[in-house]
């Protein structure tokens, strides 16, 4: 429930458009007003005390009252309204408001006699008033009156047919608590404010609230329209630019630092904001930021709802145990029930990856109030988290009967409703969830490598994860994107829950998008470093280690140095340390990404390189005792984190800087396009000169290389690869010059040099589906057949769906002597082909041969009962069974 | 068992059983319509070859029961009958009713484009089309033979409730005239019958179900490995009633599941009823192994009413004694 709906109405009376006809003193009057609807607040706050005199009304000091709120000068604000009272003694008509500001300051008792005041005098905005009366007693713990207060409402809308658009906000804000006792009454509170935005055009208010009742349903979609129209009329509206900056959060857009920011700019004392800002700088793991902003909000609102939760998580995630119980008690003094503040602290913990803790808030939340839907929602989405599925099913069903309308949690069960289709294997430390039609296939391969990362990353990290882990395998990107956040639409390949991980299927994405062993070893690798660190490792360290881990587990996996890393580093946009966890959280431009990724595993490199892969057992340590980055470092590595950006930026100047420089950028911006086509504006002409004149441009030598190619010019293209190669080697991006050298020599007849230059480039490009199949074909035909079969090996972590491959790698299995892996190949096939009673078959004699008769018999039955008449294989019935007899 | 749980086993016995129900005579007739251009012309042309050498060379039909009508009779003057117009086809059909027996089996696998003006579905042929009511007119004095009416061509969906008959099993590419895309089908059921892995039940022969099955899976493959859209869903109608059916079910399929593409009276292991007559051990074996096959069929239909480890025993012990019969049957039939 948010606090802010105690103030909201009052705006609508304030900002009410007036007859025509006015007189002068009218005129100058309705243009304050019209300036405080545009958010010129200076000069509406001017308009109203000038003609404060001359027309001393409620509507004018109502206006100049809401200026003065809208920017902060609440004491002000109540000494223009003390300035009313004194003219007028016996008027009510400002009363609601006085106990609105009274309220956001957090002087309750005051403004809860300012409220009755109204109500008791029948104030023009009695409706409010009582609102307002309401909200300070369902605050206060006391639910079921609070209930009966908001119920009078709905008599109040049923036997009105003239209500005002403030009166219809009213009703509108009244359903909305009412919304627990029966969910259809957010709908009616929809409608109310569709009313009385009707009812009056000009009234922001409603379009605010509206906006806000879609976001608490995670529905931003409706949420953003809602707050950009209020904010096409008042670019300033506070209220207004707090919303949006949400939905932009909610959307994962960096535009909500911006808008919040902007928010405060107008009212630097706008409680909501700061404890949003907090909220934000908590999610960055800067605890003390965070600190800091809050406790500005608290000066403001001692009592503040939103700020409480905030302050009392700084201290949770700073280890701070004791003020974090103060905060505690502070919160839970006017309302010990306040499941809201648990909902808050459970939120916050999973943006920090604190399931557990999350999970055992959102218990606390639906303990104390069994109507929190929100908290049944939070419950659910956490104990899935954990891996607790039954558990989860029943919280979310929970929240949904109560709350129907939360999107997350609606579509959550409907990805659920899908998991009967899903087969789950089990091996002594995983649990995996694989899509029917594709557990047989992919079955065996995750096993494989879960198993192989799990016993090469305890032993590196000397931690064994809890087991079972939970893998699910989602064939669906949507299925895989709701799963990890509500909503379908996320960008990632999987994600790490700590004993629960989800990937995307191979089949979720586009053939070479992607490799999912890579991805799950990865994420097995978070499993580790969250498990270490009690999930306090931070974001970037947690990341760094992972692609780490990637390129230690194969050649080719993880990120490698790209162009736009280059770029970024030659242009002094690589990140400190100390603000790392940005680039993944909070990135200002698209790249930011996938660079902080890079330069995170760059981080890790270089401590283990200087320190030792100890020390980086020692850091997880130290983080998981709950020290900060900058006293970790200084306790581990015996460096302040200047120092280290220092060495860092060193190590980058030894590893990349002859190739930064050989990219000839331009200073502004990384460069587009650079996968392989040259930029728009530079012709080919333009190119071959710059090659010519230039031997360390490397864009020039490797586009006027590929042009050649094309051309046929084939020697003089090769000149130019060559020298790109020679400038750039460690460059694996599509546009790559050893896939086109290795064309050249492929059409020389020389397949050795082809075959080198094609594995050099699958072991910088992990995703290259067709660069790893040709080179197979390359190996195959020189006969080297351990090669070929690591490398087809290879091609199937990126796409395990072609039946072919499988065929020959079991082929090459066989010639090997991996009697074992044959059984692996033959299950795929069984899997992929159409003729199953032959897949069967083969899968049966695979095990006969790897000496395996039980399981072969089985697999044997299961083909001669879709094929009695199958002579091969009841030939092999025959010799299972003289050899069991025998 | 209740008595039409009997009744349904030993129908189940007798429509698995190799030799019951088969047809004295196949006869196949492939026609390729017009392709439009130089490929589609070649493509069809394969298939059709494909298909007529997979009958002749594989199935055992001799080659005066195979009859390909083509687009460009020049392309393989040996191998094509006759062009594909209008006026052939009907022809060739006449003389056809005039010389099957009852019982025999007729195969009419259509290779070309298709069309459909929302009222009437055609066959592209050069010069004038055929409707799908033209080609029911057609099969009409068949009616004391099996027709295979399959038609591969885009839009063909909407051939089979105008053909269907209670002596037709009818396959279409696609499942109305709305598809209208070029279909894949084609090229995937001759596959099943020119290869070997349509004989998914590995009985040396091939069933209508088990191509179409095989062909609808490697449709459905294709377009899932090229990340296309399906714009071809194909059907099948094989008990007459004009409804169309994706996969075999209770209803539809049993017929469909006993139609093979065999030479006259053939059995498995190429033995004839004559070889049978001469060798009455040799008979008693192939009964033996007839009768073994519908035990198991029996079996299987009693799986979910038995423990899975009983079900498995039996299941190989049957398999055994099915082994050493066909086992014996090839030894004897050797000499």
């Amino acid at each position: 429930m948010s606090a802010r709906s105690i103030l909201t109405v009052f705006g609508l009376v304030a900002l009410g458009y007036l007859a025509t006809h006015r007189g002068p003193v009218e005129a100058s009057l309705d243009e304050a007003h019209a300036a405080l609807r545009e958010g010129r607040y200076a000069e509406a706050i001017e308009g109203f005390e000038k003609e404060s005199t001359a027309n001393p009304t409620s509507r004018l000091y109502r206006g100049w009252v809401e200026a003065l709120r809208l920017t902060g000068a609440y004491d002000e604000a109540l000494s223009v309204i003390q300035r009313f009272e004194s003219r007028e003694p016996a008027s009510v008509a400002l009363s609601n408001v006085r106990g609105e500001i009274l309220y956001e300051t957090g002087r309750i008792a005051e403004a809860r006699e300012a409220f009755e005041k109204a109500v008791a005098g029948k104030a023009e905005d009695v409706l409010t008033a009582e609102l307002n009366l309401a909200v300070l007693v369902h605050e206060e713990g006391a639910v079921d009156e609070a209930i009966a207060r908001f119920d009078r409402f709905i008599d109040v809308y049923n036997r009105s047919s003239n209500l005002s658009a403030e009166e219809l906000t009213a009703v509108a804000m009244a359903c909305k608590h009412l919304g627990v006792t029966d969910h259809q009454l957010f709908k009616d509170a929809l409608r109310a404010l569709d009313e009385a935005k009707a009812k009056d055009p000009l009234s922001l208010t409603p379009s605010i609230r509206a906006g806000e009742l879609f976001l608490e349903k995670y529905n931003s979609k409706d949420a953003n329209p809602s707050f950009q129209e209020a904010l096409a009329v008042n670019p300033n509206h506070p209220e207004a630019l707090l919303g949006l900056a949400q939905v932009m959060d909610f959307d994962g857009s960096p535009e909500a630092k911006v808008l919040t920011e902007k928010a405060l700019s107008v009212n630097p004392r706008f409680v909501a904001a700061r404890a949003f800002l907090a909220e934000q700088l908590l999610g960055l793991e800067d605890y003390e930021g965070a600190r800091r902003e809050v406790e500005a909000a608290l000066e403001v609102n001692p009592v503040s709802p939103e700020a409480l939760p905030i302050l009392a998580a700084a201290e949770l995630l700073s280890g701070n145990d004791a003020p974090f119980r103060a905060v505690e008690e502070r919160a839970l003094a006017r309302n010990p029930k306040d499941a809201s503040f648990y909902n808050k602290l459970s939120n916050i913990a999973v943006n920090n990856r604190l399931y557990r803790e999350a999970r055992d808030f959102a218990a606390k939340a639906v303990e104390l109030d069994s109507r929190s839907f929100e908290g049944y929602g939070l419950l659910g989405l956490n104990q899935l988290r954990l891996g607790d599925i039954e558990g989860g099913r029943k919280s979310l069903e929970r929240s949904f009967e109560g709350d129907p309308y939360n999107v997350w949690i609606k579509n959550t069960l409907d990805l659920m409703d899908t998991y009967p289709d899903y087969v789950t294997t089990k091996t002594s430390r995983f649990e995996i969830a694989i899509e029917g039609k594709e557990s047989d296939l992919l079955s065996g391969y995750v096993e494989r490598i879960a198993e192989e990362a799990y016993e090469s990353l305890a032993e590196r990290y000397q931690f064994h994860p809890e087991t079972p882990i939970r893998i699910e395998v989602y064939p669906s990107h949507g299925d895989f994107s709701v799963r990890t956040l509500g909503l379908p639409g996320l960008g990632a390949l999987g994600v790490c829950f700590g004993p629960v991980i989800a990937v995307d299927s191979p089949s979720a994405r586009p053939k070479g998008q992607f490799n999912w062993a890579s991805t799950l070893w990865h994420e097995l690798a978070h499993t580790v470093t969250l498990g270490a660190t009690d999930h306090k490792v931070p974001r970037w360290f947690s990341e760094g280690l992972s692609v780490l881990e990637e390129r230690r587990a194969r050649p080719g996996w993880g990120d490698d140095v790209s162009l736009a890393f280059l770029a970024a580093y030659q242009r002094g946009k690589l990140l400190k340390i100390a603000e790392l966890n940005n680039g993944f959280m909070r990135p200002t431009y698209p790249q930011q990404i996938g660079i902080s990724y890079y330069q995170a595993s760059l981080v890790s490199e270089l401590i283990e390189r200087d320190f030792g892969f100890s020390a980086i057992r020692d850091m997880l340590a130290s983080y998981g005792n709950g020290l900060p980055t900058a006293d970790v470092f200084r306790n581990v590595l015996k460096m302040e984190l200047s120092e280290f950006d220092t060495a860092f930026e060193g190590y980058l100047k030894e590893r990349f800087e002859a190739q930064a420089n050989s990219l000839r950028l331009p200073p502004e911006e990384p460069p587009e396009g650079m996968s392989g086509v040259p930029a728009p504006a530079v012709t080919a002409e333009e190119l071959r000169a710059r090659a010519e004149q230039d031997e360390f441009d490397f864009i020039a030598q490797l586009e006027t290389g590929r042009l050649l190619l094309e051309a046929g010019e084939t020697d003089r293209a090769e000149k130019h690869l060559e020298r790109a190669k020679s400038l750039f080697p460690e460059y694996g991006e599509a546009g790559s010059p050893y896939p086109l050298l290795a064309q050249i020599f492929e059409e020389r007849g020389d397949p050795l040099r082809a075959a080198k230059e094609l594995q050099t480039f699958v072991d910088l490009n992990e995703n290259h589906y067709d660069a790893h199949v040709k080179l197979f074909e390359i190996y195959q035909k020189l006969g080297k057949t351990r090669e070929a079969a690591s490398i087809l090996e290879r091609a199937i972590a990126i796409y395990p769906f072609d039946a072919d491959a499988h065929r020959k790698l079991a082929a090459l299995y066989q010639e090997l002597g991996r009697r074992e892996d044959v059984v692996v190949e033959r299950r795929a096939l069984v899997a992929l082909t159409t003729d199953r009673a032959q897949g069967l078959y083969e899968l049966a004699l695979a095990y006969y041969e790897a000496g395996d008769t039980r399981n072969a018999k089985r697999e044997l039955l299961r083909a001669l009962e879709l094929a009695p008449g199958f002579k091969d294989g009841l030939a092999l019935l025959m010799k299972l069974s003289a050899r069991s007899e025998g | 068992m209740t008595p039409g749980g009997l009744l349904f086993l030993a129908l189940a016995f007798v429509s698995m059983s190799p030799t019951v129900a088969q047809a004295k005579e196949t006869y196949v007739i492939i026609i390729a319509g017009i392709g439009g251009d130089e490929a589609h012309r070649e493509r069809f042309h394969q298939w059709s070859m494909a298909m007529r050498d997979a009958a002749t060379a594989r199935h055992g039909l001799a080659a005066d029961r195979v009859f390909y009508l083509g687009e460009s009779p020049e392309m393989a003057p040996e191998a094509i009958h006759a062009k594909s117009t209008k006026e052939n086809v009907a022809s060739l059909l006449s003389k056809l009713s005039t010389s099957v027996g009852p019982g025999d089996q007729i195969y009419l696998l259509l290779i070309g484009h298709g069309s459909y003006d929302n009222e009437d579905a055609r066959f592209n042929l050069p010069g004038r089309d055929l409707s799908a009511s033209d080609f029911d007119a057609l099969l009409l004095p068949f009616q004391e033979q099996q027709i295979v009416f399959v038609n591969t061509a885009s839009a063909s969906g909407a051939f089979l409730p105008v053909v269907a008959k209670p002596n037709r099993i009818v396959v279409t590419a696609t499942k109305s005239g709305f598809e209208r895309n070029e279909a894949q089908f084609g090229r995937y059921f001759v596959e099943a019958y020119s290869g070997d892995s349509g004989d998914t039940d590995k009985n040396q022969r091939v069933s209508v179900m088990e191509a179409f099955d095989y062909a609808r899976l490697r449709v459905a493959g294709f377009y899932e490995e090229e990340n296309l859209l399906k714009t071809e869903h194909a059907q099948f109608d094989d008990d007459g009633d004009g409804s169309a059916a994706s996969e075999a079910s209770k209803k539809e399929g049993s017929r469909a599941g006993a139609a093979f593409l065999m030479g006259a009276a053939a059995v498995a292991e190429g033995l004839s009823p004559s070889d049978l007559a001469a060798d009455p051990e040799l008979a008693g074996l192939v009964e033996s192994r007839q009768e073994l096959e519908g035990r198991v069929e029996a079996l299987k239909l009693q799986k979910d009413s038995m423990p899975e480890e009983t079900y498995l025993q039996e299941l190989e012990r049957l398999l055994l004694e099915l082994a050493s019969v066909t086992q014996r049957i090839e030894e004897r039939s050797k000499r």
